[in-house]
């Protein structure tokens, strides 16, 4: 005769998830794709776009070449000194004949002993002031330093001409050739326009690291605790949904033990990752506890979510599949692998999803920020986790009849 | 087979069926069905795959809800609703519902604290059902290097741990290879004579006439038939068919046997002789005697009688594994 016992549902999901997450650790699986994938992918993003985005500019060795006394020149090594983006590190070498030092420099700049060779002809300020277009030679290495010095130069020569240009059409009107020198000392002397300075992230932004450490948790977020709902799937595919229902707990202690399970995966795995991102690429989460909350939080939205699909899967074949779908789909417009730019439809989707919010989220905490800072991603999580709760209830089960 | 047998038990049936009724769309799996399952009775449905057992059982488990027809289970009138009638069944479902990376002590362990078993009683529960299951030696071995037998017997294993009032097994022997097949069996007959009443679900005849004390057949959703085995083969009216080999005055045999008392019908071709006799035990040896004062000598004697699947062809007219 069976004996008297009872179990409290509480105490049925604890030995449910105890279960659960022992298979799950012998399993091995949920670790491939909740760890081992997303520090891969890390990796090799990292190395792939990290280098993309340099946060500061290295100095750069250009030496300039003209005739002594040229104004013009002088303007451009002024224009070239004053440059606030990086170190220049100019040197001056007087030439009488300036163009013929060409090849010697070219030679400087193969031999790696300046990045940038810049030659001013001679005669370059008369030739400026007389409507002539005088030619400057940039030799340069590789890379955005010597680039950027490039575009200064060409922009001051642009400018020059301008200013050649203005002056001779002064001359023509009459104006007296004193006013005409200073239109076209002032223009030439005016401040380069491109100017490249080093930002850092703006406040709540993530650096590009950043960025792909948040964007790759909350990629893998959805396959991590798609594993947890999924299981319910599995169950009434291996035969032990029949039997779980049969015990004497209540119908919905099962599908709430699958959900916990996924939480505490979701977590466990969200909250490593970020921390790898400490330790591998020196990343630093300013207020640890808005970081935690937004990801206890978009765990949670995450799950609910996968309630969802569990309500719409027929199989644990189709939810892994829909899972999976639903990850690439809101990872790419939530920008886990880049951020989508521009306005417009597309950008206002890419805002509604739980991957943009978690990376908000994390970007406020990492910036300092706190729980209150990050009310609107928080907001908006919660608002999706409830909407996917209030869906799950209301969708019938698709679930075929036994 | 025990002596528990409906009308002979004045105890209250663990188990009450009546006008159970679903439908799945326009298709009805279980129309009106109606038994009963007294304590220590080992009760089988059987029929074909597809008759409606499954989807009975899973009703009386609480699996399914019924369209209509009351359930009345281990005295509680809301049937399954009830946990606390729940407490008292035990399913071994049809698929292996056991989890593969536990070990099968884990797998008890897990079911039986869901079943709201104490720890200290639990560990001492499963060491006997894995003893009665006769996998003590392996308890500690992930079940998915288990063999097929050795699931189906930890799954049935699993239904016992709480020492259920009513063990459900749905089709336990389904892919079985023909010695863990046996060893079930054997099981399931020691689980009977403990006084466990069951319910089982097969479309194997050979194990509802050897395990059941009562059998109700079903086909397409209905009740055709109940009763024990000798009941159901009274109800079809079949005879028994008895062949008589053998050499001498066949033809003379044949004809005195054609007007022998109990024989329904009697052929002979010169050398065999081929009789339908009611009750042909009974009436064995006055045949043969009568066979042999007419001058035949029998030199072979074949006795066949009517089983299950002759009762589920008389009664819907088609094999009972269509």
């Amino acid at each position: 005769m069976a004996e008297d016992h009872r179990t409290s549902d509480v105490a049925a999901i604890g030995v449910m998830v105890a279960g659960d997450l022992r298979q799950r650790i012998r399993d091995r699986t949920v670790f491939i794709f909740a760890l081992v994938v997303p520090l891969a992918l890390m990796v090799v993003f990292n190395a792939v776009f990290g280098g993309m985005n340099p946060e500061k500019l290295s100095g750069v060795r250009v030496t300039l070449v003209s005739e002594a006394n040229d104004a013009a020149a002088g303007g451009l090594a002024g224009a070239l000194a004053d440059l606030d983006s990086m170190e220049v590190d100019l040197t001056r070498l007087p030439h009488s004949d300036p163009n013929a030092a060409t090849p010697k420099l070219k030679t400087a700049v193969e031999d790696d002993k300046v990045d940038v060779a810049i030659t001013v002809p001679a005669d370059f300020t008369r030739s400026l002031g007389t409507g002539g277009q005088p030619r400057v030679t940039v030799v340069r290495r590789g890379g955005i330093e010597p680039q950027i010095i490039a575009l200064v130069v060409e922009g001051f020569v642009s400018r020059a001409a301008a200013a050649a240009k203005a002056a001779s059409v002064a001359g023509a009107e009459g104006l007296a050739p004193a006013t005409i020198a200073q239109v076209a000392l002032r223009v030439a002397d005016s401040p380069p326009t491109l100017d490249v300075a080093d930002r850092e992230a703006p406040p709540g932004q993530l650096s590009t690291q950043g960025a792909l450490v948040a964007g790759q948790a909350a990629f893998f977020m959805f396959f991590t605790i798609g594993f947890g709902v999924v299981a319910y799937l599995e169950e009434r595919e291996l035969g032990t949904l029949p039997r779980l229902r049969s015990l004497p707990i209540s119908p919905h202690t099962v599908m709430t033990a699958k959900a916990v399970v996924s939480f505490i995966l979701g977590v466990v795995a969200t909250a490593v990752l970020l921390l790898l991102g400490v330790i591998l690429f020196d990343l630093r989460y300013e207020n640890l506890l808005t970081v935690g909350v937004v990801v206890v939080v978009s765990v949670a939205a995450v799950t609910a979510s996968s309630l969802v699909v569990v309500r719409v899967a027929r199989t644990a074949e189709q939810a892994q599949m829909i899972t999976a779908i639903l990850g690439v789909v809101l990872g790419i417009l939530g920008g886990s692998f880049f951020q989508l730019t521009g306005t417009g439809f597309f950008a206002r989707l890419a805002d509604l999803t739980p991957t943009a919010a978690f990376i908000r989220g994390v970007g406020v905490g990492a910036d300092g920020g706190g729980i209150a800072d990050a009310a609107a991603p928080l907001t908006f999580l919660l608002g999706f986790g409830a909407i996917s709760v209030v869906a799950a209830v209301l969708l019938p089960d698709r679930s075929p009849a036994r | 087979m025990t002596a528990a047998m409906s009308g002979s038990n004045t105890a209250p049936p663990v188990l009450s069926v009546n006008g159970l009724t679903k439908a799945f769309g326009s298709r009805r799996a279980v129309d009106d069905v109606s038994f009963e399952i007294s304590p220590g009775e080992t009760y089988g449905l059987l029929g074909p795959n597809g008759a409606g057992k499954t989807t009975t059982i899973s009703m009386i488990a609480g699996l399914l809800k019924p369209d209509s027809g009351h359930i009345r289970l281990c005295g509680f009138e809301d049937g399954p609703t009830r946990r606390e009638a729940r407490a008292h069944l035990g399913l071994v479902p049809q698929d292996l519902a056991i989890y593969p990376d536990l070990t099968a002590r884990e797998n008890l362990v897990l079911f039986g604290r869901l079943q709201g078993i104490p720890r200290r009683r639990l560990r001492e529960r499963a060491d006997e059902v894995l003893d009665v299951i006769g996998l003590s030696d392996r308890s500690g071995d992930l079940t998915k290097e288990y063999s097929g037998g050795m699931k189906r017997r930890l799954n049935i294993g699993i239904g016992l741990l709480h020492q259920p009032d009513l063990l459900i097994l749905d089709e336990p022997t389904v892919g079985v290879d023909p010695q863990s097949r046996n060893a079930i069996l054997e099981s399931v007959e020691a689980l009977s004579r403990e006084g466990l009443a069951l319910l089982y679900t097969t479309h194997y005849m050979e194990e509802a006439e050897r395990l059941c004390d009562r059998i109700g057949i079903v086909d397409q959703g209905s009740m055709v038939a109940e009763g024990t085995v000798d009941e159901l083969l009274r109800i079809t009216g079949e005879a028994d068919a008895v062949s008589l080999s053998g050499s001498g005055s066949v033809l003379e045999a044949t004809r005195a046997l054609g007007k022998a008392n109990g024989v329904v019908a009697a052929s002979g071709d010169g050398t065999t002789i081929s009789l339908t006799v009611a009750d042909a035990p009974t009436h064995l040896a006055s045949l043969l005697a009568t066979a042999a004062r007419e001058g035949m000598a029998v030199t072979d004697v074949d006795v066949s009688r009517p089983d299950l699947e002759d009762v589920f062809l008389h009664l819907t007219g088609r094999a009972l594994r269509d």
